[in-house]
C-alpha cells in the first residue's frame, strides 16, 4: 500500500509534463481556429516535423540546444508558408474546404516523413546535462529531463501570456479572436495578425516536438496521438480560451497519466469519453463562448 | 443532358455491370464488388457532407457497427441465415446513426467534425480492447463457408466471386435507388434547406433538429449495410474497419468524386479502388501519391472528377451552340 500511494506524486508530475507538452500544441490550434474558424489538421503535422528535424539536427551537429533553437524557427516558417501557401488560398471557399486541405497536406506530410525516415520509432538522445535524475523528497527521484520539460513549458506559457495580455500585438489578437469583423473595420489587418498567430501557433508546436523528442523518440504516429489529444483539450477548454486550454491540458494529461496505471484496459476509451461528456453537457466547452 | 440521355445512361451501365462477370476476369469482379460497396458507403456520406453540409471525420463508425453486428451473429449464431445478419447489421447501423446523431446535431461546422471523429475514435477503442466481444485486434473470423439459403434459386457459397457480385450488385442498385429518391422527398428537400441557411430554415418553422436526426439514422443504416456487405465479402472483421483511417478514407473517396454531387461518392470509389490497386502496385509510396492528388483537387478542383467532367460537358454544348446559331 505504501509504495501504492508514494507512486502518486509521480504520477501527477507525469501527467503535468504531458499536458503542458499538450498545451505547447493545442494553445496555437485553438487560437487559429477561434480566429479562422479553420479546424487546422496540419497543425499537429507541424509539431511532428518539429521532432524530425530536431533528430536530423543532432545527427548532424549532435547538439540538443542547437536543434531546440533552430527546429521551432523551421516550424514556424512552415506554418507561415502553409497559411500564405495553401489556405489563403481556398478560404473564400468556406471551412470545408479548408478542412479538407490541412487534411490532405497532414496526410502528405505523414507521407513524406514515413518515406524518408520509415515508420520505426527513432531514438533521440537526452542531452547529457539532463540525464540524472534528481531526488525531489525521501525516496522519491524524478528524470531531470521532464523536469526541465516542465520548466521551458512553463516559461514558454509565461511568455505566451506576457505577448497576449501586455503588448499591442496580444491585444490585436484577442480583439480578432473575439470579432474579427469589428477588429478590421476599427483599423486592424486582420490578415497579417492572423499570420502572426500561425507563425506563433506553429512556433510552440515546433518546441513541442523538440522537446518531445528525447522523451517519446520520435515516429510517425506522433501526429495522430497528438492531434486526437489537441481536439479533446479544445473540446474541453472551449474555442479561443487560452486559459480553457490549460486547464483542459492539464484534465487531459492527468486523465491519460492516471488513466493508464488504474484503469489500463478502458485508458484508452477515457479521453474519448470525457470529449463527449464535455460536448453533450456544454457544446462550447468549459471555458468556450457561446455561440 | 435531357432525362432521356440519362435514362441510357443508366441503363447502359447496368447492362454493363450485368454483363461484366461474362468477359472480366475474377480479379476484376472481386475488385468491382469492392467499389460497389464502398460506394454505398460514399452515398451515405454525400448525404451528410454533400447534401446537408455536415462534415462527419467518423463515418467508419456506423459501417464498422454494421460489421461488427453481422460479424457477432456469423461468428456466434451460426443458425441464423446470411440475409438476416446483414439485416441486424443494417438496423444496427440505424441505432447507432440515431444514438450519436442524437448528440451531435445541435453541434455545428467544426464542433460537429470533431466531435464525430471522438465518437468514431471511441467506438473504434471498444472494438479494440473489448476482447471478449469483439476478439481485440485479431478481429473475428470463420464464416467463409457459410452459404446463402433462397427458396427457388438454391445455395450459394460466400466464397463463389460471381454471385457475391450479382448479390451485391442488386443490393447497391436499390440503394442508389432509394438514396436518390431520399433526396426528393420533403426530408430531403428540408435537409438541402438546411445546408443553404439553417437559420431560415429554422424561422421556416421546420424543426431542423429532428430532420438532422431523421437523416443520422439513414445514413446510419445505409452504412451500416454496407458495413454487412463489406465483411461478408473480406470474410473477417478488424478494428481496422473503424479507425480514423477508414472514416478519412470515405471523405478522400468523396472528395475525388466530388462530394457536392450525387455521382461523386460512386465515382470516387472507382478511380480510388482502382487507383489504390494500380499505384501500389508500382510503388509503395501510393499514399503520398493520393495525398496529393486529393490536395491539388480541394486546392483547384473541389467540385471533383464528376464536376469536372459536368464542366467539360457544359463548355461543350455551349460551343455546338454557337456554331448553330
Amino acid at each position: 500500500m505504501e509504495s501504492q500511494l508514494s507512486i502518486l506524486p509521480v504520477l501527477f508530475l507525469h501527467g503535468l509534463v504531458y499536458g503542458m507538452l499538450i498545451f505547447l500544441v493545442a494553445s496555437g490550434l485553438t487560437l487559429v481556429m477561434s480566429m479562422m474558424d479553420i479546424l487546422n489538421f496540419a497543425h499537429a503535422s507541424i509539431y511532428m516535423i518539429g521532432a524530425f528535424v530536431c533528430y536530423q539536427i543532432i545527427q548532424w551537429t549532435n547538439s540538443f540546444w542547437f536543434a531546440l533553437v533552430v527546429a521551432p524557427l523551421v516550424c514556424a516558417l512552415l506554418g507561415v508558408l502553409m497559411e500564405r501557401g495553401l489556405i489563403r488560398k481556398v478560404h473564400a471557399s468556406g471551412h470545408v474546404d479548408e478542412l479538407l486541405l490541412t487534411f490532405g497536406l497532414a496526410m502528405v506530410i505523414m507521407e513524406v516523413i514515413k518515406w524518408i525516415y520509415g515508420t520505426n520509432p527513432l531514438p533521440v538522445p537526452v542531452p547529457r546535462q539532463l540525464t540524472r535524475s534528481v531526488q525531489l523528497w525521501s525516496g522519491i527521484q524524478y528524470p531531470s529531463y521532464r523536469l526541465f520539460i516542465l520548466l521551458l513549458s512553463l516559461a514558454v506559457l509565461a511568455f505566451l501570456f506576457y505577448i497576449l495580455k501586455k503588448t499591442r500585438l496580444g491585444i490585436s489578437i484577442r480583439a480578432c479572436v473575439q470579432d474579427g469583423e469589428m477588429a478590421s473595420a476599427l483599423g486592424t489587418n486582420v490578415s497579417v495578425v492572423f499570420v502572426t498567430v500561425m507563425a506563433i501557433g506553429t512556433w510552440l508546436a515546433g518546441i513541442a516536438g523538440v522537446i518531445v523528442a528525447p522523451y517519446l523518440s520520435v515516429y510517425p504516429g506522433m501526429f495522430s496521438d497528438m492531434i486526437l489529444d489537441c481536439f479533446a483539450v479544445i473540446a474541453v477548454g472551449g474555442l479561443g480560451s487560452l486559459g480553457g486550454a490549460l486547464v483542459a491540458s492539464l484534465i487531459v494529461g492527468q486523465v491519460q497519466s492516471f488513466g493508464v496505471i488504474f484503469l489500463p484496459t478502458i485508458s484508452i476509451i477515457l479521453i474519448y469519453v470525457v470529449m463527449v461528456v464535455v460536448f453533450t453537457l456544454k457544446p462550447s466547452g468549459l471555458f468556450g463562448k457561446k455561440e | 443532358m435531357n432525362r432521356s440521355v440519362q435514362g441510357a445512361g443508366i441503363l447502359f451501365i447496368l447492362i454493363l455491370a450485368v454483363m461484366c462477370p461474362w468477359f472480366m476476369g475474377k480479379f476484376h469482379i472481386y475488385l468491382l464488388t469492392e467499389i460497389m460497396i464502398y460506394s454505398m458507403l460514399g452515398l451515405s456520406y454525400y448525404l451528410l457532407l454533400g447534401h446537408t453540409g455536415l462534415l462527419s471525420l467518423g463515418h467508419a463508425a456506423y459501417f464498422g457497427i454494421g460489421g461488427y453486428t453481422t460479424a457477432l451473429f456469423l461468428h456466434g449464431m451460426p443458425g441464423v441465415p446470411v440475409s438476416l445478419t446483414l439485416l441486424f447489421g443494417a438496423i444496427s447501423g440505424l441505432l447507432a446513426g440515431f444514438l450519436i446523431g442524437s448528440m451531435v446535431l445541435r453541434l455545428t461546422k467544426i464542433y460537429f467534425s470533431f466531435a464525430t471523429l471522438a465518437f468514431g475514435q471511441m467506438v473504434w477503442a471498444i472494438a479494440w480492447k473489448w476482447r471478449g466481444l469483439t476478439g481485440g485486434d485479431d478481429g473475428l473470423t470463420g464464416w467463409s463457408a457459410r452459404e446463402f439459403v433462397f427458396p427457388f434459386l438454391g445455395r450459394f457459397s460466400l466464397t463463389h466471386v460471381t454471385f457475391l457480385y450479382y448479390f451485391v450488385l442488386l443490393i447497391t442498385v436499390i440503394t442508389i435507388g432509394v438514396c436518390w429518391c431520399f433526396t426528393r422527398t420533403p426530408l430531403g428537400n428540408t435537409l438541402a434547406a438546411v445546408k443553404s441557411n439553417p437559420t431560415r430554415t429554422n424561422f421556416l418553422g421546420i424543426n431542423i433538429n429532428a430532420a438532422k436526426l431523421m437523416l443520422f439514422g439513414f445514413t446510419g443504416l445505409i452504412a451500416g449495410l454496407s458495413g454487412s456487405l463489406f465483411i461478408l465479402f473480406k470474410k473477417m472483421v478488424a478494428p481496422n474497419f473503424l479507425d480514423m483511417f477508414m472514416s478519412f478514407d470515405v471523405v478522400v473517396m468523396s472528395v475525388i468524386g466530388g462530394y457536392s454531387s450525387f455521382l461523386g461518392p460512386i465515382v470516387g470509389s472507382f478511380v480510388y479502388v482502382y487507383m489504390v490497386e494500380y499505384i501500389s502496385a508500382v510503388t509503395d509510396r501510393w499514399q503520398l501519391i493520393m495525398g496529393v492528388f486529393f490536395m491539388l483537387l480541394v486546392l483547384f478542383y473541389p467540385k471533383g472528377l464528376v464536376g469536372m467532367f459536368k464542366d467539360v460537358l457544359k463548355r461543350r454544348i455551349f460551343l455546338k451552340r454557337k456554331v448553330c446559331s
